[in-house]
């Protein structure tokens, strides 16, 4: 942002250098007598890529009792977001992360990672024919619920430190991410200004035990669709809901066995900052094929939060993940209740200072406390 | 505790047509939302024009893209346009569009111009551009649109 930033202020230091860069491609189709006045208006050139990062670094401690708790500094994400306009219609988004092993804020602060991985999180080639007809192809953030596209990778941009406990990284809930296609656009709808999204892609590479998709494991693709509003008579707002499904083929004790997974998410955002209320509900159902085995297991929470001054926002979340006992098919993931509380300070534009405050219980065991610190920034 | 969570919860939610309370009192001055010629509108309304000022609406109609220009930090302009279109701080409103940029609905936030003149000399040139002026400087050769079926001129012109 910041270097974009830059490269305006220096294009427009003279009104009559004003480079208008990549914004439509239509000032190249302009017809010879409409063309602007010289020098007024620069060419579009493509690919025109911009770069945005963001990052951050902290400091955790629990009393949570294990060889993996001590307390720390921690090494959070570096992220870098690519956008590349290809074309008036075409772009390109990517996104790449280095992040420290493991999840920095994980169940009670246990996160010490001494090791980073780099991985590939979108790489998203999109053709926009209008308002209403956006198609794209890659690998995405799993459009399921509000949390896991609106904030995913930039630390920055949540108001809190911890994602919610089912959307962790390590936490093998939801398939956080996607590789397909996708259709999404405008639905003509006037105030309730309706969105819809279809897509349809590899279902989770390992089974449900694993939150990403590298590959589908069998030939059923998975597809996933939701519906949103932003009413205009409750400025800020956003409700929405969303539907996953796939067939799925796992290990279900010695046998190899065949599961329909479906996930479905509602959820209300309003993103006011006085105030800004998130609340989502998720809930994963295996059914397994030709059997009576059915296994279901929700999560939910609720952050608030509000604006005491330009630079200072408090926030507290309630949280809740209920795994169904029986179902074999999430190893590892999330089980039980909490909650948090901490304050943002913006210290600038560009930089949140967060402190939080988490107690949580894990797998019915006894509530454990946690602190983080944190300084995350875009750049 | 208790009292921080009550004091959330039982927020009163701003009804609509209320602009946040961090948003600065905007200048006295009116202000007019120029536009390209060919743009095929003359008459916005107030939700319409935060969609497409917001980037939610990118296309006119047909092939025709729009083109959002905004005013230059510390104008006048650009206080009126942020508080009364956007409803946001110069803060809120870079993180605005560095979130959507970063959920892939946009590719990139308005371009800013570096005066009202040069604002005025680009919407003139670029078709679908649409910025914003002092009402009683409005620029020869732009198309000004009514807004919610108001003139900048008219009682209850909103954007004042």
């Amino acid at each position: 942002m910041q270097m974009k930033v830059l490269r305006v202020l220096a294009a427009v230091a003279a009104p009559l250098t004003f480079v208008l860069a990549a914004v439509t491609g239509r000032a190249a189709e302009v017809p010879p007598a409409e063309t602007p006045a010289a020098g007024m208006v620069e060419e579009t050139t493509y690919p025109s890529l911009d770069l945005l990062g963001f990052a951050d670094a902290g400091y955790s401690a629990t009393d949570a009792d294990s060889a993996a708790s001590n307390s720390g500094f921690f090494q959070g994400q570096f992220v870098l977001h690519f956008t590349s306009q290809l074309s008036s219609r075409i772009a390109f988004f990517g996104e790449v992360s280095v992040t420290s092993g493991g999840s920095a804020y994980g169940d009670h602060g246990e996160a010490q990672p001494t090791g980073a991985n780099a991985d590939l999180h979108r790489s998203i080639l999109k053709y926009t024919h209008s308002d209403n007809l956006k198609l794209s192809i890659g690998r995405f953030h799993t459009p399921i619920g509000y949390w896991n596209v609106a904030f995913h990778h930039g630390p920055w941009l949540q108001t809190s430190i911890a994602r919610p406990r089912a959307l962790d990284f390590a936490n093998p809930f939801l398939p956080l991410h996607f590789i397909g296609a996708f259709a999404e656009g405008a639905i003509p709808s006037k105030g309730a200004n309706l969105g819809y999204l279809v897509g349809i892609g590899n279902g989770r590479g390992g089974g449900p035990g694993r939150p990403d998709a590298p590959a589908d494991i069998n030939n059923h693709r998975a597809w996933v669709g939701r519906l949103s509003a932003k009413p205009d008579w409750v400025r800020g707002l956003q409700v929405g809901g969303s539907w996953y499904e796939d067939k799925v083929q796992t290990y279900y004790g010695p046998t190899r066995a065949e599961f329909r997974e479906g996930i479905g998410a509602a959820y209300a955002a309003l993103t006011r900052e006085k105030p800004e209320l998130i609340a989502e509900y998720l809930q994963v159902r295996h059914r397994r094929i030709g059997r009576e085995d059915r296994f279901v297991s929700r999560a939910w929470y609720v952050q608030a939060a509000w604006r005491v001054s330009s630079k200072v926002k408090p926030y507290a979340r309630w949280e809740d993940v209920r795994l169904d006992a029986g179902d074999h098919l999430m190893p590892g993931a999330a089980n039980g209740r909490g909650w948090l509380a901490g304050v943002r300070l913006d210290a600038s534009d560009f930089v949140a200072l967060k402190g939080e405050y988490q107690r949580r219980e894990k797998d019915a065991g006894p509530f454990r406390n946690a602190v983080f610190g944190q300084a995350a920034f875009t750049f | 505790m208790r009292a921080l969570v009550l004091t959330i919860l039982l927020a009163p939610m701003g009804a609509p047509g209320t602009a946040p309370d961090l948003v600065v009192e905007p200048p006295g001055i009116r202000l007019a939302i120029v536009a390209h010629g060919e743009v095929p509108v003359d008459d916005l309304s107030l939700a319409e024009l935060r969609k497409i000022f917001l980037g939610d609406r990118q296309f006119w109609e047909g092939d025709l893209r729009v083109v959002v220009l905004v005013p230059p930090t510390g104008s006048s302009e650009r206080a009126l346009l942020l508080g009364k279109v956007y409803e946001k701080t110069e803060s809120q409103y870079r993180h605005y569009w560095i979130a959507k940029v970063f959920r892939e609905e946009a590719q990139s936030a308005p371009k800013r111009v570096v005066s009202m003149r040069v604002a005025a000399d680009l919407v003139r040139q670029i078709p679908g551009a649409i910025s914003v002026a002092d009402s009683s400087k409005v620029p020869p050769g732009v198309k000004v649109l009514r807004i919610d079926g108001k003139s900048a001129a008219d009682e209850g012109y909103p954007l004042r």
